[in-house]
Formats: structure tokens, sequence, C-alpha cells
């Protein structure tokens, strides 16, 4: 539970099945709390990905094996695009926390040079898997030219969308 | 803690130009040493506060890496600063033709040591910046300011026997006034390198403290341009030299003042995420 906020409501929530009062609550604190309105979008993203495929499925159980592997290939691109996007959020949050202090050429150079180096790919490209030695990378990159002051700014702000991702 | 100096430094500087204007509207001989006692004693908080920030800027970065090493250097250069800048307020009292000569050359130690640790610092954290490709190319722009620079020198090596150190008794002296025009210039042409690194960087905070520090090397170097010219100086040209002559201490505080800055934002902003004690974690 976090922010008063059970698992359970949130899908309720989405559902469209909470209380009033409840679902009021939560529809107030959307409106001040940033983190949780995040995990409210990711989570009526995966929801609305994941309804399709869903439908999919209980239209016909019985499949050859041939649509069975389109059916998986199909999820495993979605969740693959799903992860791009998130990184590019992610990206984009570091880019507009960091571009004040140290300036976004300064930014965009050390998230350019760490995704190199940890995925040997343009940022843009990069997955959720590749998330963690990207952010390790730009610890590094950023504390070379900005200080440890940054790199401990990365960590804390990279470490609570971990935390979110375990919950 | 200290978290907004420049704001601070800025009234310094104030001040400080103040004084310089006032020293302008009134060039008498007779108050020469008056003045330059004043002038010493207020570059000195000026250089003390860009030591204290720069070692603090320097305990930001992690141990042994180029940056650090960069900082330190620049607050070795500063303390350098403050000892020259304490000798001349206390030598010139002591003016006299005879002990100007011999006495008062001493200062030129400081000052070349000052430069050469200015110098590497300068040096340690462009290679920082070009490690991950920021200022590692020159522009046709840059190429024009180096000209500019090697142009500059140039003018003060034909006007050097004006220097106020060129007639001291002891040769190393005036060899060490005859270097300064190539030691300020070393400097400047890596600030040409800093000012491509602060265009790079973009607009933040961190662009605004290459910025100072590229403005202080180039009027360091404008400053001794114009003391290398014959004298009298018309009154533009002494103007020029006091506003910059007064405030240019007070520059090097600011630069070093605003990247402080930075890493206080930093923390501060470090504060706003708070770690949350891992799952499992006895309490």
């Amino acid at each position: 539970m976090k922010h008063g906020i059970a698992h359970g409501d949130w899908i309720d929530y989405l559902e469209g099945s909470l209380n009033p009062v409840d679902r009021q609550r939560i529809s107030l604190h959307l409106l001040s709390c940033e983190s949780c309105l995040r995990l409210y979008k990711d989570l009526s993203l995966a929801r609305n990905l994941l309804i399709p495929e869903a439908a999919g499925v209980r239209e016909s159980v019985v499949r050859s094996d041939m649509e069975i592997e389109a059916l998986e290939a199909s999820v495993i691109d979605r969740l693959r695009d799903c992860s791009t996007a998130a990184v590019a959020e992610r990206l984009q949050f570091l880019r507009v926390l960091l571009a004040p202090l140290y300036g976004a050429g300064a930014v965009d150079r050390s998230i350019h040079v760490a995704a190199r180096r940890a995925a040997n790919r343009e940022p843009s490209q990069m997955t959720i898997k590749q998330w963690d030695a990207f952010v390790a990378n730009v610890q590094s990159a950023a504390g070379t030219i900005c200080g440890l002051s940054a790199a401990q700014l990365i960590r804390r702000v990279t470490a609570i969308w971990m935390e979110r991702e375990v919950a | 803690m200290i978290t907004r100096p420049a704001e601070w430094l800025w009234m310094g500087l104030a001040v400080a130009l103040s004084l310089g204007l006032v020293r302008a509207l009134n060039p008498s001989e007779a108050t020469y040493s008056q003045w330059a006692v004043v002038l010493n004693l207020s570059t000195l908080p000026a250089y003390a506060v860009a030591h204290w920030f720069a070692r603090r800027v320097a305990d930001d970065y992690p141990a042994g890496s180029a940056m650090r090493l960069g900082w330190l250097l620049m607050a070795a250069s500063a303390a350098a600063a403050v000892v020259r800048h304490g000798f001349e307020a206390l030598a010139v009292p002591l003016w006299h033709p005879a002990w100007a000569t011999i006495f008062l050359g001493i200062r030129q130690i400081p000052f070349v040591l000052s430069l050469i640790l200015l110098f590497a610092a300068l040096a340690a954290m462009w290679s920082s910046y070009a490690s991950l490709g920021l200022g590692a190319s020159l522009r046709t722009r840059d190429v024009f300011f180096f000209v500019v620079i090697v142009a500059m020198v140039g003018g003060v090596l034909w006007g050097r026997s004006s220097m106020a150190d060129s007639v001291s008794v002891y040769p190393a002296v005036r060899y060490m006034q005859y270097a300064s025009p190539v030691l300020l210039a070393t400097p400047a042409a890596l600030g040409v390198m800093l000012f491509r690194v602060s265009r790079e960087v973009g607009e933040g905070r961190l662009a605004t403290s290459l910025r100072y520090l590229v403005l202080l090397l180039t009027l360091r170097l404008l400053l001794l341009l114009l003391g290398a010219l014959p004298g009298p100086h018309p009154p533009a040209i002494s103007f020029l030299q006091n506003a910059a002559g007064w405030t240019v201490a007070w520059l090097f505080g600011l630069a070093v003042a605003y990247r402080w800055e930075v890493t206080v934002d930093a923390i501060r902003l470090s504060l706003d995420y708070p770690v949350t004690p891992a799952r499992g974690a006895k309490s």
C-alpha cells in the first residue's frame, strides 16, 4: 500500500468498480501526487494492452500452433513497444529534472554515452531490460562532469522507479 | 550552509566596481599607494571565497577523477592569488622607488604560480568534458578567438617594457614578468575550449559558471594588454582598466560560486526523493 491506496483499490479503480467515496479520494489524490499519477498511467496502459489480447483468446480457445505463435509474437511486440515507451518516459523525466542544472546538452550527452555503453544502441531504442546497466553508466557519466551529487540524484530518482516495478 | 553565495559576491563586485570607478575619476599619482592597498585588500575576500568553494566543489567529484583534480588546482590557484595580493597589500605601503624595484617584484612568484595552477586546472576540467565528447572539436569561430589571443600576446610582448616589474634588478623577476603574457594566454586559449563546452552543454547553471570563467580569462588578458600600452592612457582606457581590474577577482569568485550552487541544488533535489528501506530489511 502506498499513500493509503491498496493494490486492490487500483484494480477496482481501473475497472470502475470501486465505491464512490474511495473513487473520489483516489481521483483527488491523483491531482496532487505525480508518482501515483504515473503509476495510474502505467497500469492503464498495461490494462489496455492486455484487454484486446484477452478478448482474442476468449473468442477462440482452440488455436493452431501457428496461430498461437503469431499471437505470442504479437504480445511480445506490444510489450516491447510498451517497454521502449516506458524508457522514453523515464529519459524525458531525467532530462526535465537535470537540464536546468547541468544543461540539456550535458544531460543528453551523458544519456547518449550511457546508452551506448550499456546497450550499444541509441537511448530511444533501449528497453527496460537494459535499464539497470544504463542507470549505472549514466551515473558514472554524469558523475564525471557534474559530480557525485548529480549521480546521487539520478540514483534516488531511478530507485523510485525500481521500487514501483518490484511492487 | 551558505546556499546562495553568488548574491553576496555580486554585492562585493558592485562595491569593487564602484571603488574602481572612483579611482578612475581621481587618477592622481599622489594617492597611488593608498589605492593600490585598497585594490589588493578588496580582492582578498573574492579569492578566499573562490578557494573555499572550489575545494567544496572538488569534494563533489570522485577521488582520482580529472575534474576533482581540476577543482583542487583551481583552489590552489586562488590560494596563490591570495598570497600575491596579500603580499602586495603589505608591500605597497613600503613603496619607495628603491624598495619597489627590489622588493615588490617578488609578487611575480605567486602570480606565475597562480597562472600555472589555473592552466593545469582548466586543462584537467576540459579533459573531463572532452571524455564525453563535449568541447572536443573546434569551430571556425574558435579559431578566430585563438588568432585574437595570439595577437593580444604579440601586443603585450611588444609593449613589455611598460610593465611594472620589467625593470626589476632580479633577472628571474623580469623573466617571469615577460612570461606572464604567455602564461595568461594559455588559460585564455583553454577558455576558448571551455566556451565551446558551455555552448554544447546548453543553458543550465553549469554553463553559466563556465561562461564567467571564460569572461574572467579574457578580461585578465585584456588587462595585461592595456597595462602594456604606452602611457599616458586616454580616459576611456583608464576607465576600462579600472573597471576590469577591480572586478576581475570577483568574477573568479562568481564562476566558482555558481558551480557550487549547482551542487547544492542537486543535493536539495535528491532530498525530494527519499530513499525507502529495502524490502525485508530490519529496522
